[in-house]
């Protein structure tokens, strides 16, 4: 990209050369980073990235919530009168869109979920829970980055709920 | 010598050799008391010796002073005459011959480039747009914590019969919840939130 050019004089004008030479290549490679950094191409998303945690809710003595729950922990508290929460499983995938994933939670809880459209801040998918088999909630939902959307009810037969929190990143 | 009589000394009785000779030299004696001068630098040679040694100093003086450059006068002057200057200490330090283009280089002509307002300016809009467009701004509607903070239930549906379900969507939460109800594993009803 830079030639040095010739010259017969002293050494320190050769470096000042040099140096404006450098200069002019630091500037394009600053203006073509900041081409590229500005470009569709990089900033757009085509796939999401879905966080699924199964959540155990009850009110076993103690109230001790998960730590791994500690992003979601202050809004549960007021929105439920649970005690704990307990993370029972977590897995995370990335979704393309138009495609579907079926995810096993556990031996009760199996997802599915299926990315429709795709931004750089929102994703809707539609996502489906089943419970013991059986398909307990089929709904459709815009997610903005970070947002987090619980799909909960089924009992635990021990006084607590199962919930599944459902997050873009 | 000088035209204007008027002003010239017609008296020089009890002047010294020395005044006399500068005033010779000046121009201020009258004819008359030239010829006086003169008749006396003919019969004395030291007199003449003195007075041909100031004629000639004056001549310098005045051939020294034509030849002065004048003030630098704007500060590109004063880079420049401080450029050549530099040089010449330069070359005489190494033992060179002294390069009068020293001064007037790429570089200097860079940095003279660079001096320019309209050249400052134009370099900061350049910068300031790079930034904007590497970190776009963001308004008060952009802000990255309220979009993350919403999700929004466009369509539900309950398969099993008998449930029912509650939908908790709150623009400060980021929490969006649908919370089924009527579900039974071996006779048992799901929790309900509190609110």
């Amino acid at each position: 990209m830079c030639s040095i050019w010739q010259t017969n004089d002293s050494d320190r004008l050769l470096g000042r050369r040099l140096f404006v030479c450098k200069l002019r290549d630091l500037g394009l490679g600053v203006a073509a980073l900041g081409g590229l950094a500005g470009t569709p191409a990089v900033q757009a998303q085509d796939a999401a990235r879905v966080m699924t945690r199964l959540i155990q809710a009850g009110n076993s003595q103690g109230g001790a919530v998960d730590p791994r729950l500690k992003d979601i922990e202050k809004e549960l508290r007021r929105l439920f009168r649970f005690s704990s929460y307990k993370l029972i499983a977590q897995k995370n995938v990335s979704l393309s869109q138009g495609s579907t994933q079926t995810l096993k939670l556990n031996p009760q809880f199996v997802l599915v979920l299926n990315l429709k459209s795709q931004s750089a801040s929102q994703s809707t998918m539609s996502v489906q829970l089943q419970w013991n088999r059986r398909a307990i909630i089929n709904t459709t939902a815009r997610l903005n980055k970070g947002a987090n959307l619980i799909l909960g009810g089924p009992p635990d037969g021990a006084g607590g709920a199962w919930m599944l929190a459902l997050k873009t990143y | 010598m000088n035209a204007d009589n008027e002003h010239l000394i017609d008296d020089i009785n009890g002047w010294s050799d020395e005044w006399l000779i500068q005033a010779y030299v000046d121009g201020q004696l009258d004819a008359s008391c030239v010829c006086r001068f003169e008749e006396r630098l003919t019969a004395d040679p030291g007199l003449a010796e003195e007075v041909g040694r100031q004629m000639a100093l004056k001549s310098l003086i005045q051939r020294d002073k034509l030849a002065m450059p004048p003030m630098p006068r704007i500060p590109r002057e004063v880079e420049r005459w401080c450029a050549l200057a530099e040089a010449v200490d330069v070359a005489e330090s190494e033992g060179t011959q002294f390069d009068s283009s020293a001064g007037r280089g790429f570089g200097n002509r860079f940095h003279s480039f660079w001096n320019q307002p309209l050249v400052q300016a134009a370099a900061l809009v350049v910068l300031v747009i790079g930034l904007v467009r590497l970190y776009p701004i963001q308004g008060v509607g952009d802000d990255p914590d309220a979009i993350a903070s919403t999700a929004e239930i466009l369509s539900l549906d309950l398969p099993q019969e008998g449930t029912g379900a509650y939908v908790y969507e709150q623009a400060e939460s980021n929490l969006t919840v649908v919370w089924v109800t009527g579900l039974s594993d071996g006779g048992g009803v799901g929790e309900e939130p509190e609110s």
